[in-house]
């Protein structure tokens, strides 16, 4: 089991400068813990997001750090011009000594890809197309390509990345269906369902992988993500996980409700109780995350626990405390 | 006068990785020297620009400083979507606790803009609707705006730079006639033209801002870039500074190259003794480069003067000795006694990173801990 950060990056408060450095810190403190690798959303326009750009700050990352790895998760690749993705991604491995974990997605949300001027009824073909295009330009001197979307004619590949064929690909699966094919495509996932909903997925993945001849051992990983808060008693914990998701709740429907409509499924429960209750938040001391964690992941299937430390309000001082207590006292068990 | 380094980030060897961090430790060092301003270009697809995304660049040259301001120069806006631009420009921005400077430009090299897909012909179409969507974007909280080549509609911009309404501008240019224009918009300007050349368009921009009524203590800073190698002999420095001019001149020269055409003459001689004398290389010992870019600033009338300490195959060790040289004995000499402001001192803030330079090279250079 290896252990994860995955962060929004949504609006913590009106100053966004020291918002940066606290993170930074607490990234820090991430490395220092123990957890495998820090990984960052992309939105845009909305106070889900203030990374928009999550390369520039996975760039101050990588001179923070040492070890830890990091990455977007996910690169809304319909967002950028294919040479420029393949740029910062040469240019972020480069600079990090080969720490890039490579996460990649269409962009779900149709009103960021509509603020692009992308027409959202195009990314599925579009995403698969700048797929193709970004990986052959990862391994590949020269690019050529003749697409719907792209055309290139010989342009000169001058970046190469440290990790070689190209970074560990990560994608977020949302379906049961498609865990065939993310294993045959050999992808780390991340999925975005409850427990048992990532049970079935899981299992999936995994007779799939054996079913191509694969080796249990090289299994990528399969993650699932939780809100998690360690406080010294359940109360203290708990009070301040309801007050920050509130928050964080309020800048994931944030353009959905500008728009006039609610999130397309209701996949994460609205109020604090039903999300606590549902195991989307794992919020306590720490005996009561160690135990919860522990039946969840074990309902899951999972090999990657991919934990959200810091998020809506909570303060650095709340995380650090969190990732403390759950370095101490939850990881050993797990 | 205030000083400032410009780099090209162009490939100076196969470990790229390593290139970075010996750049990085170069900047820690510009930064303790007193310079006040780090700008990269943006290049593609040819080994002159290693910094294909100079926002990620900058990003890492935040981290590793506390007071030198750090820009593009420039950014081809072409070659941007406008969002993802003002989004990168406010996180640089707040990033660095507002240091940064904001070059654009139209992008030089119509091969680079062909990769992209670009059609050279709408470079400057583009460029002028990029710039004043960027413009009226950043700091506002919606952006509206229907053109040729891109319509937003109540787009909410959540993020606002440190430095309003805007990071300072700069803009690039060769041309002589474009002085009157750049003068009415009042943005910083470098220059990358011969000192005789430079002295004329500095006396023409002058002229225009002081046509316009405006106040000469007002003006913009104007700076002409030069490739500097200060060594301890004459000797030394010219045999460095050759020998990496032609690395250099070999990655600007690539993608013309490629296409079956040599460089624009104007763009840079190929010939070192040329560059020499036209004042594109400055090399030599401190006291040789002191009364060079005495001269030429002199004639020249810049008001900020733009070294490039590091380009080809020249060495950290080189490029540090140059700067640490340049500090300490060239510097001092070219701030007039009238000037005011804090060209010449340093910061006082050792950076972390410049641990490495040990005891005794910090005696070397102790003055600057004023």
């Amino acid at each position: 089991m290896k252990f994860g950060v995955f962060d929004h990056m949504d609006r913590a408060g009106p100053d966004l400068g020291r918002q940066f450095e606290d993170r930074l810190k607490l990234i820090e403190l991430y490395e220092r813990a123990g957890f495998h690798a820090y990984h960052l959303a992309e939105h845009h326009a909305t106070p889900l997001g203030m990374a928009p750009s999550p390369s520039v700050f996975l760039a101050a990352v990588a001179q923070r750090t040492k070890t830890l790895r990091f990455g977007p998760l996910v690169y809304t690749l319909n967002l950028y011009h294919p040479l420029r993705l393949i740029d910062e991604i040469c240019m972020l491995d480069q600079l990090s000594g080969g720490r890039l974990e490579l996460g990649v997605g269409r962009g779900i949300s149709p009103y960021e890809v509509g603020y692009y001027g992308v027409d959202p009824a195009t990314g599925p073909e579009r995403f698969a197309e700048m797929l193709s295009v970004v990986l052959k330009g990862l391994t590949e001197k020269r690019l050529s390509h003749a697409g719907k979307y792209f055309s290139f004619d010989d342009v000169p590949m001058e970046l190469q990345p440290v990790q070689r064929p190209h970074p560990p690909l990560w994608y977020g699966a949302n379906s049961l269906e498609s865990a065939d094919r993310l294993a045959g495509q050999g992808l780390n996932v991340v999925v975005g369902m409850k427990a048992e909903a990532v049970g079935a997925f899981a299992a999936r993945y995994r007779a799939a992988w054996k079913a191509l001849g694969h080796h249990e051992a090289a299994l990528p990983f399969i993650g699932l993500s939780r809100h998690i808060v360690v406080g010294d008693t359940d109360r203290e914990a708990q009070s301040a996980a309801r007050r920050a998701y509130a928050l964080w709740y309020d800048a994931l429907i944030h353009l959905w409700r500008a728009h006039g409509v609610g999130l397309p499924r209701q996949m994460i429960p609205a109020e604090f109780d039903g999300a606590l209750a549902g195991g989307y938040v794992v919020a306590g001391s720490a005996a009561t995350v160690r135990n919860r964690l522990r039946r969840d992941n074990d309902v899951a299937g999972i090999n990657y626990c991919l934990c959200r430390l810091a998020f809506g309000d909570l303060s650095v001082e709340e995380s650090r405390r969190s990732v403390d207590l759950f370095a101490r006292e939850v990881m050993p068990a797990l | 006068m205030k000083f400032a380094v410009f780099d090209h980030l162009d490939r100076s060897g196969p470990d790229l990785g390593r290139q970075y961090e010996d750049r990085l430790r170069l900047i820690e060092l510009y930064e303790w020297a007193g310079f006040h301003a780090y700008h990269v270009a943006e290049h593609h697809g040819t080994p002159l620009g290693s910094a294909p995304s100079p926002g990620l660049f900058l990003a890492a040259v935040a981290q590793r400083t506390t007071t030198l301001r750090l820009g593009p120069l420039a950014y081809p806006l072409g070659l941007y979507h406008p969002l993802r631009l003002m989004e990168e420009v406010c996180m640089l921005d707040v990033m660095s606790g507002g240091r940064l400077e904001l070059g654009v430009g139209r992008g030089a090299s119509p091969y680079e803009a062909e990769f992209f897909g670009v059609e050279p012909s709408t470079s400057q179409a583009r460029f002028d609707e990029i710039l004043e969507i960027v413009l009226k974007g950043l700091g506002a909280e919606r952006l509206d705006h229907a053109g040729k080549f891109f319509t937003f509609r109540n787009v909410p911009l959540v993020m606002q730079p440190v430095q309003r309404p805007h990071p300072p501008l700069w803009h690039v240019t060769r041309s002589l006639d474009s002085a009157d224009r750049l003068a009415a918009l009042g943005c910083n300007i470098a220059l990358a033209m011969p000192t005789h050349d430079a002295g004329a368009f500095t006396t023409r921009y002058r002229a225009a801002w002081a046509a316009l009524g405006r106040a000469p203590e007002d003006m913009p800073f104007i700076g002409n870039t030069r490739n500097v190698v200060v060594l301890d002999s004459d000797r030394d420095a010219v045999t460095a500074a050759r020998r990496a001019f032609h690395v250099w001149y070999d990655s600007m020269v690539h993608l013309w190259r490629a296409n079956g055409v040599e460089l624009p003459r104007q763009v840079s001689t190929p010939d070192f003794d040329e560059a020499v004398d036209q004042g594109y290389i400055v090399a030599g010992s401190p006291a040789t480069v002191r009364d060079r870019m005495l001269r030429d600033q002199f004639v020249s009338g810049i008001n900020y003067s733009i070294c490039r300490f590091a380009c080809g195959d020249l060495s950290f060790e080189e490029s540090a000795r140059s700067v640490r040289l340049f500090a300490r004995e060239v510097m001092p000499a070219l701030v007039p006694e009238d000037d005011e402001g804090p060209a010449h001192s340093a910061t006082g803030t050792l950076a972390p990173g410049l641990r490495w330079l040990g005891d005794e090279d910090l005696s070397e250079v102790g003055f600057l801990f004023r």
